[in-house]
């Protein structure tokens, strides 16, 4: 598009929109003959706020408020501006997922400065767009800034912005100032010191770091994403800021929905922050260690480098952001769960058959008066004479259709006292133990009812045993934070004696809990209750469980005093496989669960 | 970087030659000598072709080394880059001054390693290389060669690159010690 004479500024916006809707096609080449998209929505007078153009990854679609590219003076750009746009949904972020990690791991490169994450996302994509076209096709993208710099006048560029402009000129190969225009602002971009020459070597450092970055990720937005954050971090101020030069955005609008689902299990979220200074990737001199004098006085063992993993509390941070209105720990712990799903237990089911009739044999006096076949003995002969005309059907059972075997329910009281962490803030290893059992009962047919309980009075619970798995999570992340008072008469109700005979339904018992459940079994309760839970557990016929927050060794004093149900301590998240396994094999001798055949 | 600078072809044609490099230059049997003789024997014909070449020249014992002599030839003998060094004051010495250039650079890395993989090395090579013999890209003044040079050499970086690796490592270790005692100080609350 070069070459094309540029509107004067209040020109014919037709004229504009039939150069935009020219250069589509063109656009659209660049980013591989395969590709289509509906032809872009060209707004005459904007959506109301200084954006150049926009992209939706709901609906594919790519938009352009030809009145700002008027005010920029960069209608001759059309080509440019529309294969940025498309560069979105093909290079970065490409996917409603991807875009969800690009910002989850841009907020991990930020650390204490998450409110830039949303604007340090663009940045990252659009750094990685520009230099594909710029490189592979040459198209003029330094343009872009240096006319709306123009157009915008010159007003004081902060470090951030610097960096990133520098970051251009490095990677295109312009002089130096071609972007920038000279030295960077303080640091608020008005006020405060200026910049030093120490800090602007560090600035030009990291461009350098930034520009070598780009290349090593020039494929993987969200690999790069909190690298290219974690330069960035310090040249940002703590408060949040606007645009700086030509905007373009993101549709954020459309994030809900179902996509986001399998985000809270993509290991990608946790993975540690690796800052581009010390990826040998990037940096040749990464590697090299700190010299002696750089040690800190360690009078501990020091810990590598960030190991801290992706909790409710982060992915709850990263809806807030992306505008999603899903239960964060619900999508957690369904997460987390899927990990280590259990096979349940199955119940064989009783095989009722019809009896199929095989012929007729003689009835005689003494025989059960209710084996006579009265109808076939008439037709045989009118006169009936015991004995000698009298008939009995001869029955024998019929071969025994394939059935299917009926799961065990679970029943799932959940301790949500003061002394148990809170799941929504806290990745709690008991509620994804508890989450496993429920998801496999769920999984092989079986209904699950969890109950919540903390001090008397606080229990809420699912209606009833149900089958609906957002109901069952979001009951298991509900917190209370109050007493402990096990709810003992629950439990006699749902379980009375003679139970499982009456309706052919064995249940499992589980409780989760800590040294609470002691109350279960009769502490602070009525006397009459003491026995309760022992009672129940037979009535519910399908064994029981209790997964506890305690020490090995509380576990086995637990022990002494619940009678049959098995205890599974569980003190640290990284025992919940161990558990999941132990659940499966010691309670219904399954050794190795499906989920783990399945996950080599 | 010498002085008196000659105009030369464009970086994207000397890039392009480096991008072709022969397998042949790895041969072990390969006479560095004879090869850089050879190279300034275009340069400047001797009056006598069986006069000793470059008698201040020593090359380099390791083969990484001599790998880069090798390659710092093969772009010389570039007919752009030859014809545009005929011409100009004292031409061996320019190649010399090119060649350690390129030896100086590819000290630690291998050029196997980038040559054909990161077009940023790819041209600080070329660059280095230029600076030595004395060539100005076409197209480029001295004062935008310079500043390339500043944007794309690892040598002119590796004290800041260094550092920012140190503080990098010494930011994690600090944070990591007052999160440990910060964890410690709570198990004592």
């Amino acid at each position: 598009m070069r070459g094309r004479p540029r509107l004067r500024p209040g020109e014919a916006t037709d004229a504009l929109r039939e150069r935009f809707a020219e250069a589509w096609p063109q656009a659209l080449a660049l980013w591989g003959p395969a590709l289509r998209l509906h032809d872009p929505d060209l707004h005459p007078a904007g959506r109301g706020e200084p954006t150049l153009a926009w992209f939706s990854l709901g609906d594919a679609s790519v938009s352009v408020d030809l009145a700002e590219v008027s005010r920029l003076g960069l209608d001759d750009l059309a080509v440019p501006i529309l294969a940025h746009e498309i560069g979105h949904h093909v290079l970065a972020p490409a996917t409603r997922t991807d875009n969800a990690l690009v910002l989850a791991r841009v907020r991990a490169g930020l650390g204490d400065r998450p409110r830039h994450g949303a604007m340090v996302a663009n940045l990252w994509c659009d750094t990685l767009v520009n230099d594909r076209l710029r490189r592979r096709h040459e198209l003029p993208m330094e343009q872009v800034y240096l006319r709306s710099a123009a157009a915008g006048g010159r007003r004081p560029t902060p470090p951030w912005w610097w960096l990133w402009m520098r970051t251009f000129e490095l990677l295109w190969a312009l002089p130096t100032a071609t972007l920038t225009g000279g030295d960077p602002a303080p640091f608020d971009g008005r006020h405060g010191p200026p910049i030093d020459d120490s800090t602007r070597r560090r600035l030009e450092a990291d461009a350098w770091l930034l520009s070598r970055h780009t290349r090593a990720f020039a494929t993987d937005p969200v690999g790069g994403a909190a690298g290219f954050a974690a330069v960035l971090r310090p040249w940002l101020p703590e408060q949040a800021i606007g645009g700086h030069g030509p905007a373009c955005g993101g549709d954020t609008d459309d994030v809900g929905g179902e996509p986001l689902g399998g985000l809270a299990g993509d290991p990608r979220l946790g993975a540690p922050v690796v800052p581009p200074a010390l990826d040998p990737r990037v940096n040749p001199e990464a590697g090299r260690g700190l010299a002696a004098d750089d040690e800190p006085p360690a009078e501990t063992p020091l810990p590598g480098p960030s190991g801290q993993g992706y909790g409710p509390a982060e992915l709850a941070g990263l809806y807030a952001a992306l505008g999603s209105t899903r239960d964060a720990a619900v999508d957690y712990y369904r997460a987390q769960a899927r990990r280590h799903q259990v096979p349940f237990p199955v119940q064989p089911a009783q095989r009722h058959t019809e009896p199929e009739l095989t012929g007729w044999d003689g009835w005689n006096v003494g025989d059960p008066l209710t084996d006579l076949d009265w109808q076939h003995t008439v037709l045989r002969s009118p006169v009936v004479v015991p004995g000698v005309t009298t008939l009995r059907r001869l029955d024998e059972p019929a071969p025994t259709p394939p059935g299917r075997d009926r799961p065990v329910d679970l029943d799932l009281y959940v301790d949500c006292s003061g002394s148990m962490p809170n799941p929504r803030t806290t990745a709690s290893p008991a509620t994804i133990a508890a989450a496993v059992l429920a998801l496999s009962a769920l999984r092989v047919g079986g209904q699950v009812q969890v109950t919540v309980w903390s001090g008397p009075g606080q229990v809420a619970r699912t209606a009833g045993f149900v089958r609906d798995e957002d109901e069952v999570l979001t009951a298991l992340v509900t917190h209370f934070g109050g007493g402990t008072s096990f709810p003992l008469p629950l439990l006699a109700a749902d379980h009375p004696p003679g139970r499982a005979e009456r309706t052919s339904r064995r249940v499992h018992i589980c409780c989760l809990s800590d040294s609470g459940v002691e109350s279960m079994f009769g502490v602070g309760q009525r006397d009459s209750d003491s026995g309760v839970a022992h009672a129940a557990l037979e009535s519910a016929g399908g064994g029981g469980s209790l997964i506890l927050v305690v020490p090995a060794v509380w576990a086995s004093h637990v022990q002494d005093y619940c009678g049959n149900y098995v205890v599974y301590p569980v003190p640290e998240l990284t025992d919940v496989v161990p558990f999941a396994r132990a659940f499966a094999a010691r309670t219904w001798g399954v050794g190795v669960t499906r989920s783990a055949k399945e996950s080599r | 970087m010498s002085t008196d600078l000659t105009p030369g072809p464009p970086l994207v044609v000397v890039v392009a030659r480096l991008r072709s490099v022969p397998d042949e230059l790895a041969d072990p049997r390969l006479s560095l000598p004879a090869l850089v003789a050879d190279t300034a024997d275009r340069l400047a014909p001797a009056a006598d072709p069986w006069s000793e070449p470059a008698p201040n020249w020593q090359p380099p014992s390791d083969e990484v080394g001599a790998q880069a002599v090798a390659i710092g030839c093969w772009l010389v003998l570039d007919p752009p880059v030859t014809t545009c060094l005929r011409g100009s004051s004292d031409p061996v010495g320019r190649l010399h001054a090119g060649l350690a250039e390129l030896v100086t650079l590819t000290a630690d890395s291998p050029p196997a390693h980038w040559i054909g993989a990161d077009p940023e090395r790819e041209e600080e090579a070329v660059r280095a290389l230029c600076r030595g013999l004395g060539v100005l890209f076409d197209g480029e003044s001295e004062a935008t060669a310079a500043d390339r040079w500043a944007a794309v050499s690892t040598a002119a970086r590796r004290q800041a690159l260094r550092d920012a690796a140190r503080a990098e490592e010494l930011a994690q270790q600090l944070a990591a010690k007052a999160a440990a005692e910060a964890a410690a100080r709570a198990a004592y609350v």
